[in-house]
C-alpha cells in the first residue's frame, strides 16, 4: 500500500477553514467547531495540519483535570507545568500572549462531562487566540449546556461522509496495484470510513500478490472479495438439485 | 525539522514508520535517521516495530517542590548554592522559608550524589576496586578512585575481581581525602553525610561558572 496522505474533500475543506480561523480580525471570536463521525479521518487530519502549522495540539482523555488540561497545554509550549492550576494558567497566557499560537483540543467530548471545557473557554478570552475544539458527531448537541461557549464559536465544520469520488480518490492513491474505473466503482459501494476502506486495499493488495495479478477490474475485485458472479447460475442449479 | 518530527511522535505517541511517513510526507529514508537518533537520545523507543514516544520523567516531576515555585526563584536558589551562601540569607533574599531553602539543597545534593554514583557505578562494573573504608562522625562510609577523582557511597561495593590501587593512585587519594577531612570539619555535616561528601567532591577544583552549568544540566 502507497504510504500516502490523501487529500480528500474534507481535508481541502478543514485547511481552507483553518486559513480563515487564522486571519480573523480581533474583535470577534476565534473558536471552532471540528465535528464528525469516526472513520472520516478526523484526528489524522488534525495530526497532518498540526505538524505543517505551528500550533498546540492536545488529545484530551477520559477522566482528564483542568490541572492536567493545562499541564499538556504548558507541555506543548516547552514550559514545566506549576503544581497549582492558576499559575499555570497565568504562564500559558503570558506565553500565548507573547507568541499567539492555534490552540487544538482533540476528543472535547471527554471535557464535555466534567465542566472542564469552561477553561478553555477562559483561555480562549484571556489570550485570543484561535482555539478548535474536535469532537464527534453530536458534540455540537453535548455543546448547547454551554450557551455561554457556543456563542463563541465562530463556525462548525462537519466531516462528511465520503461520496464515491471520495472512496475512489482513497482507493486509487493507496493501491499500489492499478484498478480499472470499473473495479473502482465496485469498491466505492463496498465502504466508507477511512479505516475499512485501508483494511479493504491490504486485502485486495494480498490477494492480488499472491495471484500475481498486474490490473484489478470488476469481476477479479468480486471474486477475491469472495462475491457470486452469477446468481441466476446459482438459482438455476438450485432448481436441479430441488 | 528534528524537533518537529519529536513533537509529531509525542502527539502520534504509538506509532509505526508507515504512520508516521504518511502524516508528516517525509521519504522514509529521511525520517529513519531522525527516528533513530531519537531513540539514541532515550526520546523514543522501538518494540514489535512499533515506534513508543518516551514521556521526559525530569527532576519536575520526580521533586513536587519544583512546581510549587517560579523559574526565577528556581534559578537564584541555584546560584546560592553554587555560591554556598547559607540558608537563612537566601529565605531573606527570596522570602521564602529557611525549611524550603534547605529542602532544596538537599535536592541538589542528592542530584550531585546520584549522579557520581552513577558514574561510580559504570566505572566499577568495568574495573572492580577495593573500597577505601573511612568514618566521619562514627559514620562509615565507601570511597572509590577513579581516573584521579574520589566516587562516594554509602553501600559497599563489592565483587571477586575487586582490585588494590597502585602507589600513585592511593597518594593521589590521600590528598582528596585530606581535603574532605577539612571540609568536613563542623559537625553539622552529619546529616546527609554521603550527600555532603558528594557535595564537597563536586565543589572541588570549581569555580562559579562550571558549577552552575553542571548543576542547570543536571536539573534540566
Amino acid at each position: 500500500m502507497n504510504k500516502k496522505f490523501v487529500k480528500t474533500k474534507n481535508v481541502k475543506e478543514f485547511v481552507g477553514f483553518m486559513e480563515e480561523l487564522k486571519f480573523l480580525p480581533p474583535n470577534i471570536p476565534k473558536i471552532a467547531l471540528v465535528y464528525g463521525d469516526y472513520g472520516l479521518g478526523k484526528s489524522e487530519t488534525i495530526k497532518w495540519w498540526t505538524f505543517k502549522n505551528d500550533c498546540i495540539y492536545v488529545r484530551a482523555t477520559k477522566g482528564m483535570s483542568v490541572r492536567w488540561l493545562l499541564s499538556e497545554i504548558a507541555e506543548e509550549l516547552g514550559e514545566e507545568p506549576y503544581w497549582h492550576s492558576q499559575e499555570t494558567f497565568n504562564m500559558i497566557e503570558n506565553k500565548l500572549r507573547q507568541n499567539p499560537k492555534t490552540i487544538i483540543i482533540d476528543e472535547v467530548d471527554y471535557l464535555v462531562n466534567n465542566n472542564v471545557i469552561e477553561i478553555l473557554r477562559d483561555l480562549h478570552d484571556r489570550s485570543g487566540c484561535p482555539m478548535v475544539l474536535v469532537g464527534m458527531a453530536n458534540i455540537d448537541k453535548k455543546l448547547s449546556k454551554y450557551p455561554h461557549l457556543k456563542d463563541r464559536i465562530y463556525k462548525a465544520y462537519k466531516f462528511e461522509s465520503y461520496d464515491s469520488q471520495d472512496i475512489k480518490q482513497i482507493i486509487s492513491e493507496l493501491s499500489e496495484i492499478p484498478i480499472t474505473p470499473d473495479g473502482l466503482e465496485y469498491l466505492a459501494t463496498r465502504q466508507n470510513q477511512f479505516r475499512q476502506i485501508v483494511k479493504l486495499i491490504n486485502k485486495i493488495e494480498k490477494m492480488a500478490k499472491t495471484n500475481e495479478i498486474k490490473e484489478l477490474n470488476e469481476e477479479i475485485l468480486r471474486s477475491i472479495l469472495g462475491e457470486r458472479q452469477n446468481i441466476t447460475a446459482l438459482q438455476t442449479a438450485r432448481q436441479i438439485y430441488a | 525539522m528534528k524537533d518537529r518530527i519529536l513533537q509529531l511522535c509525542k502527539r502520534l505517541d504509538k506509532f509505526t514508520l508507515d504512520e508516521i511517513v504518511t502524516i508528516s510526507e517525509i521519504p522514509a529514508n529521511k525520517l529513519l535517521p531522525i527516528l533513530n537518533e531519537l531513540i539514541v537520545e532515550n526520546k523514543l523507543y522501538l518494540e514489535n516495530n512499533v515506534y513508543y514516544f518516551k514521556k521526559k520523567q525530569n527532576i519536575f516531576n520526580q521533586y513536587p517542590i519544583f512546581k510549587y515555585y517560579p523559574k526565577t526563584t528556581i534559578d537564584i536558589l541555584l546560584r546560592c548554592f553554587c555560591e554556598s551562601v547559607v540558608t537563612t540569607k537566601v529565605s531573606h533574599i527570596l522570602s521564602i522559608g529557611e525549611p524550603q531553602v534547605q529542602k532544596f539543597y538537599t535536592i541538589f545534593r542528592t542530584i550531585i550524589y546520584n549522579w557520581q554514583k552513577k558514574l561510580l557505578d559504570n566505572f566499577y562494573s568495568n574495573d572492580p576496586q577495593n573500597a577505601r573504608h573511612r568514618v566521619f562522625f562514627d559514620k562509615e562510609v565507601y570511597l572509590y578512585f577513579y581516573d584521579g577523582q574520589v566516587f562516594i557511597s554509602k553501600n559497599l561495593l563489592r565483587s571477586k575481581k575487586d582490585k588494590t590501587l597502585t602507589g600513585q593512585d592511593k597518594a593521589d587519594f590521600t590528598t582528596i581525602y585530606c581535603y574532605i577531612s577539612r571540609n568536613l570539619t563542623h559537625n553539622q555535616n552529619v546529616h546527609n553525610l554521603e550527600l555532603k561528601i558528594a557535595e564537597i567532591i563536586w565543589r572541588k577544583g570549581k569555580d562559579f561558572k562550571s558549577m552552575y552549568a553542571d548543576l542547570y544540566n543536571l536539573i534540566n
